[in-house]
């Protein structure tokens, strides 16, 4: 019985594992990336790079809403909302920003946004990339995909993974005795020990984003509860949730705005000196017009905006942030943890690090698989014998994937510097270079996946993401030396990482092409080895 | 925060030299069991402090999670430690342990 369970489990883990792993694969990439979405915003916003990175300073509040409300006035007098961005520790400038009525045909209308400079000038000619938010989107949208459909295949997918953890928990019988065993150049051995190691070392985070994370979409892959007791669906659940989302329409009648800056003492009675990240004035001049004002968390561990709304023409207080009832709490916590919205930079770094030992977890995993199948048909293979189908889809879409996910991360950021940066259509071609560079690893992956292929999608990756700190010199006004001068921590983590992932990439082609080198030329005619 | 992860580092490296193999590698002899019980005994001790200096530090809800995290990151640099400069495991556990609490004191 024991035994059988054993066997059933490790069944399990084995095929759950691996017929997801590709696309969880980028799940996961994506999802590790968009801890540092507004880094990548930042960097691929080069015409930010130099006297825009600011923080939060309460003594020129007043100054700041002043000048943005007369600005706002001047630029946007007919916009539906208007936007007051405050630097945040992730968004670390200040920008005023409006958002026109939508069009018949538009769900939202079109955001423009202005951003400050340290010495009070406007850029408001920013190249129109959509930066780390396309790997945001991409961990839960998959782009190409309706959103029903994607959210469907990410929660089967994150359920298979969960499944995958419990199973694999189960079946790993040396967990703690192992527990610090890697050994390197062991060939199946070595795969299992980096697969148990990249496992174990972040379970606990491994098991909090797949579960926070089938919690995210609960309401798109079980939505019957809440539609049978919501007539209006989620918007009718959000709005109970949340009475501050609920704004009235736009009267049409003109009335001027109060002052913005004279909201402050009400604001400093409800939260005692806060740190704003935004206001927000919803129907600017007209006489239903709302004023929000919105706290920013920092490090606290909530998804929840905690908003305090004012009238627009009275001056008077709407709505004040409510407390959560324990359920919601529950909720809310999960999701924060799962986005991880509220860490501070190391702890931003142990998630991201984290993150890259699960896309490790999931790449050592389906290896690991095709190792021991192409041991497993040795025999027939040295009688020239091709690999069975099977074998050869996953070597080949272990490579196309795993080589191929970085290389199209790579080609994403060089196409942002290549094209002319008043370009329109950009949003689309840097998308679209992402996935035709994946696509086309992949297909060379079917066409040829030995150890020399290997070797050099390794080397052309090292070679991209070294190449990308000398782009970045090259078409923005500052690079990685005077960043580190003007403490532009952000751009320097991008660049550094850049260099950190060019140096291990280009370290794995070295060691791949060393075992090359140490297998005897007689051995290497006859056996079949996998190129790993 | 920093002074976690190296204490982290710490109780990890000492988890590690508890077992056999790894403190033979260490070492380059057989611990007796009276050391392997006193450098688990260890580990747990400094593994507890760096937790309840997670959380006074930190608050109970982010230092909960800056501990788990914490423990992730440090077990990975002690089992990189061990696979590649095993011999070097306790002078860096220690020295790492004394530059960052003797900068942590400056501070």
């Amino acid at each position: 019985m024991k035994d059988s369970f054993y066997r059933t489990m490790n069944w399990l883990h084995t095929w759950v594992g691996l017929l997801v792993c590709w696309l969880l694969l980028l799940i996961f990439f994506s999802g590790t990336l968009s801890y540092y979405r507004y880094a990548i915003n930042l960097w691929m916003k080069p015409e930010l790079h130099q006297n825009v990175i600011q923080s939060y300073n309460p003594k020129n509040i007043v100054q700041i809403i002043d000048f943005g409300q007369a600005y706002l006035e001047q630029h946007a007098s007919n916009a539906a909302k208007w936007y007051i961005n405050f630097p945040t520790e992730r968004k670390p400038y200040l920008s005023y920003a409006w958002q026109l009525a939508a069009q018949e045909n538009q769900k939202r209308g079109k955001y423009i946004e202005h951003i400050v400079t340290t010495d009070n000038h406007i850029i408001d000619q920013v190249r129109a990339s959509k930066g780390g938010h396309f790997f945001y989107r991409l961990h839960f949208d998959l782009h190409y995909l309706p959103t029903s459909i994607s959210r469907w295949i990410v929660g089967f997918c994150t359920m298979f993974m969960l499944i995958a953890l419990i199973s694999g928990i189960v079946i790993h019988k040396r967990i703690f005795k192992d527990f610090f065993s890697f050994r390197p150049n062991k060939g199946a051995r070595s795969w299992l020990d980096a697969h148990n190691v990249s496992s174990v070392f972040a379970l606990p985070y491994h098991l909090m984003i797949t579960y926070t994370g089938l919690i995210a979409i609960m309401f798109s892959l079980m939505p019957w509860g809440l539609n049978s007791v919501y007539e209006g669906g989620r918007q009718a659940l959000n709005n109970d949730i949340n009475p501050n989302n609920s704004m009235p329409r736009a009267s049409g009648i003109t009335q001027p705005l109060i002052n913005l800056s004279t909201i402050l003492p009400m604001l400093d009675n409800v939260w005692n000196e806060p740190t704003l990240k935004s206001i927000t004035i919803i129907n600017p001049n007209d006489s239903n017009s709302r004023i929000i004002a919105e706290l920013n968390n920092q490090q606290d561990l909530t998804e929840q905006e905690h908003r305090v709304v004012i009238n627009g023409i009275s001056g008077q207080l709407v709505s004040t942030p409510q407390s959560l009832g324990a359920i919601l709490a529950t909720h809310d916590t999960l999701l924060a943890l799962h986005t991880g919205r509220f860490a501070e930079p190391i702890l931003r770094a142990m998630f991201f690090i984290s993150g890259i030992l699960g896309c490790t977890m999931i790449a050592t995993g389906t290896i690991m698989w095709a190792v021991k199948i192409r041991k497993k048909q040795q025999k027939q293979l040295i009688t020239g014998a091709s690999p069975s189908l099977g074998l050869r889809i996953v070597e080949s879409l272990n490579l196309g994937v795993i080589a191929g996910l970085p290389l199209a991360t790579a080609a994403f950021f060089i196409t942002n510097r290549m094209l002319p940066a008043s370009l329109t259509e950009r949003y689309d071609i840097e998308i679209n270079s992402f996935f035709s560079v994946l696509l086309l690893t992949i297909l060379i992956s079917f066409w040829r996946n030995d150890r020399q292929a290997w070797c050099k999608l390794l080397w052309l990756n090292s070679i991209s993401f070294a190449f990308l700190p000398i782009l970045n010199s090259l078409t923005s006004p500052t690079n990685l030396l005077s960043n580190i001068k003007m403490m532009q921590w952000q751009l320097v983590g991008f660049d550094i990482m850049c260099l950190i992932f060019a140096v291990m990439s280009g370290f794995a082609a070295i060691q791949l092409k060393k075992r090359t080198s140490r297998i005897p030329k007689k051995r290497s005619l006859n056996l079949q080895e996998h190129p790993l | 925060m920093l002074l976690m992860i190296s204490l982290g580092y710490l109780a990890f490296g000492l988890f590690a030299l508890a077992m056999f193999s790894h403190f033979k590698d260490s070492f380059s002899r057989a611990p007796s069991k009276w050391q392997r019980y006193s450098l688990y005994i260890c580990a747990w001790l400094v593994l507890g402090g760096s937790f309840a200096g997670c959380i006074t530090q930190l608050g109970i809800a982010y230092g909960l999670i800056f501990f788990t995290g914490m423990m992730s990151v440090a077990a990975l640099l002690v089992i990189f430690t061990l696979s590649y400069r095993a011999k070097a495991l306790a002078p860096l556990m220690l020295s790492s342990n004394l530059i960052i609490g003797l900068f942590s004191l400056a501070n």
